[in-house]
């Protein structure tokens, strides 16, 4: 029919290209080819579209339903079970993924607690809470002792604004109590840090008996109570009586950046993990003294790999997009006044939300620092998570990193 | 069952096709699975037309498992399901006109980017609109299936010289037709 002979270069090339030439002709082909740079450029065409033909990915990935409408066809699958949502499979995906920085997030809440209750005499309570000082010892006179070496080369008593003070009414009952900016008479009574603080003050020049109207009952709970107040390291400065984030009703503005990376999966290797970064906004409210809700509004790289089994072989593709998302988001602050005297807290946040490219949600750790009343920041461990569906299937990507911002209050 | 579906042959698989509903769901999700992109990359470019592919490409697997329910003797699943595929894309292509001419490819081709990495891809696809179909599905069962010039003629039902000539010609024709790309092509390399 068609002239061909398999003695023709050309052909001979073919056939070696699709590893059907004898082995015998190719000492033949070789020779030929060294000579012919005809027979060179035909076989780097026929190796280009070979090369070109692999990548034809639309070729090799059938419609997504295809398969889903067959079983249907063919009665092997009820249609519900056939296309399953893919939310079951995603959430038990979730909750595998995300144990890992619960587990962190609680293991550290526990070593906070731990931490803090490890003062054996002193009670932890909120610095919202109103002070139980006179009514719980039935006495206008206590005697308040300053413990001047607690503020050794931070700070001198006559500079001090006084916000902790280890009070005790006759050496014996004690109490402990935060003092709480916005609800007590000490922040207007700051003035008595004297050029000349004494070290034992008498307790009625502290105006504290007109707080009578407090909740005493934390308060008694131990024989040897201790009223312990907070002075801060900065002198003068009145509204940083207050160490939590956003006390009070009003609310706060955080801007947060993070520098992630993401897991090495089957999917993502080593070198294909490059750090991502991303950077959002929130608007919070107080829940408690020590929970803040709100919602948070970022921006950032998320990797997004996809591997289908086509044609026997394993294909992914691979793409990182900016994602835009918004959370509701959970902040916890613990109540921890042991480094620099509560100035540094340790906080987790847990955050859920949507994007354009499917659910997102986010777990942080780390410590926040209240540089003013008002300001702070905070440096932490984020970990993310997204999951997408790409051609209907649920994929998680994870990425953990740093994360730094700060916050303001309104 | 003790043993993964993953583990098992082709052929094992396709007798589970006849036993209880769990049973074919698991042999079919697993053969389909190994071949569906194969058989979807025959309907695709030998057909042309992505609606058209999709079609014959769900009747050649649900061909496939009534199949199984006869008692036949299987030796080559990939083979067979390319063969329903085959028969089902030639009555296909029997009812309609071609619809590409050169010149289309020509306005495309210098409307492109040559320094594209998908040109050369996007090229072939429109050049191989361009051959004929017994040319066109040579091409295909190899370079998209992988078949050896044994296995195509198996599944086509013609001689393997026949193959090698028209696997030949179709390779040439489609050199051919791209030739100004590959030309540039080879400058820039």
């Amino acid at each position: 029919m068609e002239n061909y002979s398999e003695n023709n270069p050309s052909e001979m090339l073919n056939l070696f290209a699709d590893g059907e030439l004898d082995s015998g002709l190719h000492s033949s082909l070789f020779g030929q080819m060294s000579e012919s740079t005809e027979l060179q450029q035909e076989m780097s065409e026929l190796i280009a579209i070979r090369e070109s033909v692999k990548n034809d990915s639309e070729a090799f990935a059938p419609p997504a339903g295809a398969k889903r409408a067959i079983m249907a066809r063919i009665g092997l699958t009820n249609s519900h079970k056939v296309a399953p949502l893919p939310i079951a499979g995603g959430i038990a995906s979730l909750f595998g993924w995300i144990r890992v920085p619960l587990a962190f997030a609680a293991i550290g809440s526990l070593m906070t607690l731990w931490i803090v209750s490890s003062g054996d005499d002193e009670i932890a309570i909120d610095s919202t809470a109103k002070i139980p000082v006179v009514s719980s010892f039935n006495t206008n006179e206590l005697t308040v002792n300053v413990p001047k070496e607690s503020f050794a080369g931070v700070i001198t008593p006559s500079e001090a604004a006084v916000d902790k003070i280890v009070a005790t009414s006759d050496g014996s009952v004690l109490a402990s109590i935060p003092v709480d900016n916005d609800q007590n008479q000490f922040a207007d009574d700051t003035e008595f840090a004297s050029p000349n603080l004494p070290e034992q003050i008498s307790m009625s020049d502290l105006s504290v008996a007109s707080a009578k109207d407090c909740d005493c009952g934390s308060l008694n709970n131990s024989e040897n109570n201790i009223i312990s107040f907070n002075i801060l390291p900065f002198a003068g400065v009145k509204d940083d009586m207050s160490n939590d984030l956003f006390v009070g009703e009003s609310f706060g503005l955080t801007f947060r950046m993070s520098g992630v990376s993401s897991f090495s999966t089957d999917e993502i290797a080593d070198n294909d993990i490059a750090l991502q970064n991303g950077m959002n906004l929130g608007l919070y409210l107080p829940a408690t003294s020590n929970l803040l809700i709100g919602i948070e509004l970022g921006n950032e790289q998320f990797s997004q790999p996809f591997t289908e089994k086509k044609f026997g072989r394993d294909i992914t593709y691979k793409k990182s997009p900016d994602v835009f998302w918004a959370a509701v988001s959970a902040h916890y602050t613990f109540n921890n006044d042991l480094i620099l005297n509560g100035r540094i807290k340790p906080f987790v946040q847990a955050a859920v939300g949507g994007s354009e490219s499917g659910v997102i949600w986010k777990c942080i750790s780390g410590l926040q620092y209240n540089v003013h009343g008002r300001m702070g920041a905070s440096l932490g461990i984020e970990y993310g998570g997204l999951g997408y569906t790409p051609e209907n299937s649920f994929q998680t990507s994870h990425k953990i990193g740093l994360t730094y911002g700060m916050y303001y209050k309104i | 069952m003790s043993e993964k579906t993953e583990q098992m042959e082709d052929i094992e698989l396709f007798s589970m096709l006849r036993g209880s509903k769990a049973e074919s769901e698991k042999a079919f999700s697993e053969l389909y699975a190994r071949h569906s992109s194969r058989v979807y990359a025959y309907c695709r470019r030998f057909l042309g037309n992505a609606e058209e592919a999709s079609d014959v490409f769900q009747d050649t697997f649900c061909r496939f498992y009534e199949s199984s329910k006869q008692d036949r003797e299987m030796t080559n699943v990939p083979a067979y399901l390319l063969r329903i595929a085959r028969n089902l894309c030639v009555n296909t292509k029997r009812g309609e006109k071609p619809n590409i001419v050169f010149e289309d490819y020509m306005v495309v081709k210098h409307n492109s980017d040559r320094q594209d990495k998908d040109e050369l891809l996007n090229l072939i696809k429109m050049s191989l609109d361009l051959l004929p179909d017994n040319y066109r599905e040579m091409f295909v069962l190899r370079e998209y299936d992988g078949l050896s010039y044994q296995e195509i003629s198996e599944v086509t039902d013609i001689p393997v010289a026949t193959v090698k000539v028209r696997l030949y010609r179709a390779k040439k024709k489609l050199r051919k037709i791209l030739a100004p790309y590959l030309a540039d092509l080879s400058q820039f390399e």
